[in-house]
C-alpha cells in the first residue's frame, strides 16, 4: 500500500485502472476470437474456453522446458500457433459438420467438444493446477503517475493494442479481410459471387482460436492453469460479446475494458461481490439495453 | 401431423409405456447387484434433471442454460431442511425441492423478463454462475463442502434406507413426472408452445401472449430441476457447490441432446445412456473422462436429433406402417437453411435457365 499511499492528490482511487485495463484486454483478445467466429460461421462456440485454455497449458510447458521461463516469445508463439493448428483440424473433423444445425445444436456439439479437450488436456497435463512464472525482465513493477503496478500487466495491455489494431487494419485492408467481412455480411451471396467460403471460414477459426491460444499464454503467468480454466473464461468472453452487441467488434471493444474496469474496482473496494461483478453487471446491463452496446435487434439468435 | 391419426390413443400409450418402463425397472432391480442400484438411482435422478432441461429447451424452445440454480438451491435447502429442522418425509422434501424450483425460476424470468434467444440463455447462465459463486464463497451455506449426512428418511412406512425400496420410490417418481410431462404435452397448452417452437410471430399473431407461455414453460421446467435437486441431495446424502456449476449443468442438456430432447422419452434414453457410459469408464478413471466426451461428441454428430428420433426413423423405415412412437407424432422441424429465403445461388441459376 506505501506506493499507492504517498502518491498526491487520493489518486490511489485509481489504482486499479490498470490492472483493470489489462482484465479487459485479456477479455478482449478472448472475445476478438469468439466474435470472429461467431460473425462469421454464426456459430456459438462454447470450444473457444477449451481453446483458450489449451493455450494457457501450451505455453506453460514451453515456458517451463524452454529457458526455464527467461522469455514469454516462445511460449505466446508455442500457444498461438499450436492452438491455431487445433483449430484448423477441430474445423476440419467436427465444425464443418454444425454449420447445418440450428443454433442450439451447433451450440451443444461445441460444448461436447469443448468437454473433449478439457478431458484430453487433464491426459496431457494431470488434474493438479499448474503455476507458470512470469518472466524475470516482466516481472517487475514500474511506476507510472506515482502508482506502482506490475510490467507483465503492461504488457498484456501492448500486446492486447497491438493484436487488436492489427487485426482491424487486417479485415479492412487486406483482399481476406474483405472476403470475411463480405461472409460475415451474407454468406450466400459471397458464395454466389465466387469467393470460397469453406478457405474464408478454416482461417477464420485458425485467426480466432489462434487469438485464444493466445490469450490462454498470456494469462498463464498470473493465474493457476487448471481444466477449469476455460470453463470460466468462456462465460466471461460471453458476457463481453453480449454486452457490447453480438457481431460488434466495436462493442466488445469498449464492453471488455469496462467489464475489466468493473471487475478490477470491486475487487479492490467492494469486499467478496469480485467473483460475480461482471456477471451482475451482464444483467443489470442487458436489462436496459436488450441487445447490448452496438446490437440490434437482426442479429438475436432464437433457439 | 397425419400420422397422428393412425397412432393409439394417448392413454393407450401412456399406460404401455408406463407398464414398459416398469417392467424394465423391475428386472433391472432383479439382476442387478445392490452396489449397482445406487448407480442406477443416480442415474434417474439424472434423468428427472435432464427432462427438465428438455422440457424447456427441447419442447418449448427456450434456453434455459441456468436451470443448476434451481437445481443446486433445492438440493441445498432439502439438505439443510433434512439437518436442521429433521424432515424425515421424503414427498414433503420432493414438494419443498418443487417449490423451490418454481420459485427460483419465477425470480430468474423476472429478471431477464423481456428476453429471448441466445442472450436469455447466456443470462439465466450468468445467473447461475452468480449463485455458484455466492455459494462457494461464502460460509453461510456450507461452504466449498457443503452439507453432508441428509437422510433418506421413510415414505408412508418404508424405509427408503433399503436400497431396492429407493430405487423404486425414484422409478415411479420418474414414472409419473414423464406422465405429467406426456399430458402437458398433448394439452391445449403443449400444443401451443410446441407451435410457438416453431413459428413466434404466426402464433403471437393468433393472439396468444408469447411471454407468458413461455415464462410458464420455464417454470415447469425449474420446478422439475427442483425436484432433481431434492431426489440429488437424498441420494448421496450431501450436497456441494458443483451442483451450481455451469459444466455440471451442461451435461443433462447434454443427455437430452442425446436421447432427442424434444421426445418424451428421449432424456430418459439419454441419461441413461450418458451415465451408463460414464459408469462403464469410471471403472478406469483416469482416461474414462475423454472416452466419454468423445462417445458424447461422437454420437453427437452421428444422430444430432437423438437416439430415440434416429432409432425410431429406422424402425419406420424397416416397418412403414408402424404406429408412432409417443411423442414423436410430429415432423422433424425444416432445418434453418430450407425456411430462408431462396438462396442466391439458386436465383442465379433459374436466371441462367
Amino acid at each position: 500500500m506505501s506506493p499507492a499511499l504517498s502518491s498526491p492528490l487520493g489518486t490511489e482511487i485509481f489504482l486499479p485502472i490498470l490492472p483493470g485495463l489489462a482484465e479487459g484486454m485479456l477479455l478482449l483478445v478472448i472475445a476478438t476470437g469468439l466474435t470472429l467466429t461467431f460473425g462469421t460461421m454464426r456459430i456459438l462456440n462454447f470450444a473457444h474456453g477449451a481453446f483458450f485454455m489449451l493455450g494457457a497449458f501450451i505455453a506453460y510447458s514451453a515456458s517451463v522446458s524452454w529457458s526455464q521461463g527467461q522469455t514469454i516469445i516462445v511460449p505466446l508463439v508455442a500457444a498461438t500457433v499450436i492452438v491455431a493448428g487445433v483449430g484448423i483440424v477441430a474445423e476440419r473433423v467436427v465444425y464443418r459438420r454444425l454449420y447445418k444445425f440450428d443454433s442450439l445444436r451447433s451450440l451443444l456439439g461445441t460444448f461436447a467438444l469443448f468437454l473433449v479437450i478439457a478431458a484430453i488436456a487433464q491426459q496431457i497435463w494431470g488434474v493438479s493446477p499448474l503455476g507458470a512464472n512470469i518472466p524475470r525482465r516482466l516481472g517487475g513493477h514500474l511506476s507510472l503517475f506515482g502508482v506502482s503496478i506490475l510490467t507483465y500487466q503492461v504488457f498484456i495491455i501492448v500486446v492486447g493494442i497491438v493484436v487488436v489494431v492489427a487485426l482491424r487494419v487486417w479485415l479492412i485492408r487486406s483482399r481476406m479481410g474483405l472476403e470475411v467481412r463480405a461472409v460475415a455480411a451474407d454468406r450466400e451471396m459471397t458464395a454466389a459471387l465466387g469467393v470460397r467460403s469453406e478457405r474464408v471460414f478454416w482461417v477464420m477459426f485458425a485467426v480466432g482460436c489462434g487469438l485464444a491460444g493466445l490469450a490462454g499464454a498470456l494469462i498463464a503467468p498470473l493465474v493457476e492453469v487448471s481444466t477449469d480454466l476455460g470453463a470460466d473464461y468462456i462465460v466471461l468472453a460471453f458476457a463481453v460479446v453480449l454486452v457490447g452487441g453480438l457481431g460488434s467488434f466495436g462493442g466488445a471493444v469498449i464492453a471488455s475494458l469496462v467489464l475489466g474496469l468493473v471487475d478490477a474496482f470491486t475487487a479492490a473496494y467492494v469486499q467478496n461481490v469480485e467473483p460475480y461483478a461482471i456477471f451482475l453487471t451482464m444483467i443489470v446491463f442487458l436489462a436496459i439495453r436488450p441487445y447490448g452496446l452496438f446490437g440490434s435487434a437482426a442479429a438475436v439468435i432464437e433457439i | 401431423m397425419t400420422r397422428e391419426g393412425r397412432d393409439l390413443p394417448g392413454w393407450l400409450r401412456c399406460a404401455g409405456g408406463t407398464a414398459g418402463w416398469l417392467a424394465v425397472i423391475a428386472i433391472c432391480g432383479q439382476v442387478m447387484p445392490s452396489t449397482d442400484l445406487f448407480v442406477a438411482a443416480g442415474i434417474l435422478v439424472s434423468i428427472l434433471y435432464a427432462q427438465s432441461v428438455s422440457f424447456s429447451i427441447g419442447f418449448g424452445g427456450v434456453a434455459t442454460f441456468g436451470n443448476q440454480a434451481f437445481y443446486g438451491a433445492a438440493g441445498y435447502l432439502v439438505a439443510w431442511l433434512s439437518l436442521n429442522a429433521h424432515i424425515q418425509n421424503a414427498l414433503l422434501l420432493l414438494v419443498i425441492g418443487l417449490a423451490a424450483g418454481v420459485v427460483g425460476s419465477a425470480l430468474t424470468v423476472f429478471l431477464v423478463r423481456g428476453q429471448t434467444g441466445f442472450v436469455f440463455g447466456m443470462l439465466t447462465l450468468a445467473i447461475g454462475q452468480t449463485v455458484y459463486e455466492f455459494v462457494s464463497g461464502t460460509s453461510y451455506v456450507g461452504g466449498s463442502g457443503g452439507y453432508a449426512g441428509v437422510a433418506r428418511g421413510s415414505l408412508l412406512g418404508i424405509d427408503l434406507n433399503n436400497g431396492l425400496a429407493f430405487y423404486w420410490f425414484l422409478a415411479i417418481l420418474v414414472a409419473i413426472v414423464t406422465i405429467v410431462l406426456f399430458a402437458v404435452r398433448s394439452s391445449a397448452y403443449g400444443r401451443i408452445l410446441s407451435a410457438l417452437r416453431q413459428n413466434v410471430v404466426r402464433v403471437e399473431t393468433l393472439g396468444v401472449p408469447v411471454n407468458r407461455y413461455k415464462g410458464v414453460a420455464v417454470l415447469f421446467s425449474g420446478g422439475l430441476a427442483g425436484i432433481a435437486g431434492a431426489m440429488y441431495a437424498i441420494t448421496y446424502s450431501s450436497v456441494d457447490p458443483s451442483m451450481f456449476y455451469w459444466v455440471a449443468g451442461a451435461a443433462p442438456i447434454l443427455a437430452g441432446i442425446l436421447g432427442g430432447m424434444r421426445t418424451l422419452i428421449g432424456p430418459i434414453v439419454g441419461a441413461t445412456i450418458y451415465g451408463g457410459v460414464i459408469y462403464a469408464f469410471s471403472l478406469t478413471a483416469d482416461i474414462g473422462q475423454l472416452y466419454v466426451s468423445l462417445i458424447v461428441l461422437g454420437l453427437f454428430l452421428l444422430m444430432p436429433d437423438g437416439v430415440v428420433p434416429a432409432v425410431t426413423a429406422g424402425a419406420r423405415l424397416l416397418l412403414r406402417r408402424l404406429p408412432a412412437l409417443p411423442g414423436t407424432g410430429q415432423p422433424p422441424p425444416s432445418p434453418p437453411e430450407a425456411r430462408a429465403r431462396p438462396s442466391a445461388r439458386h436465383v442465379a441459376a433459374e436466371r441462367k435457365a
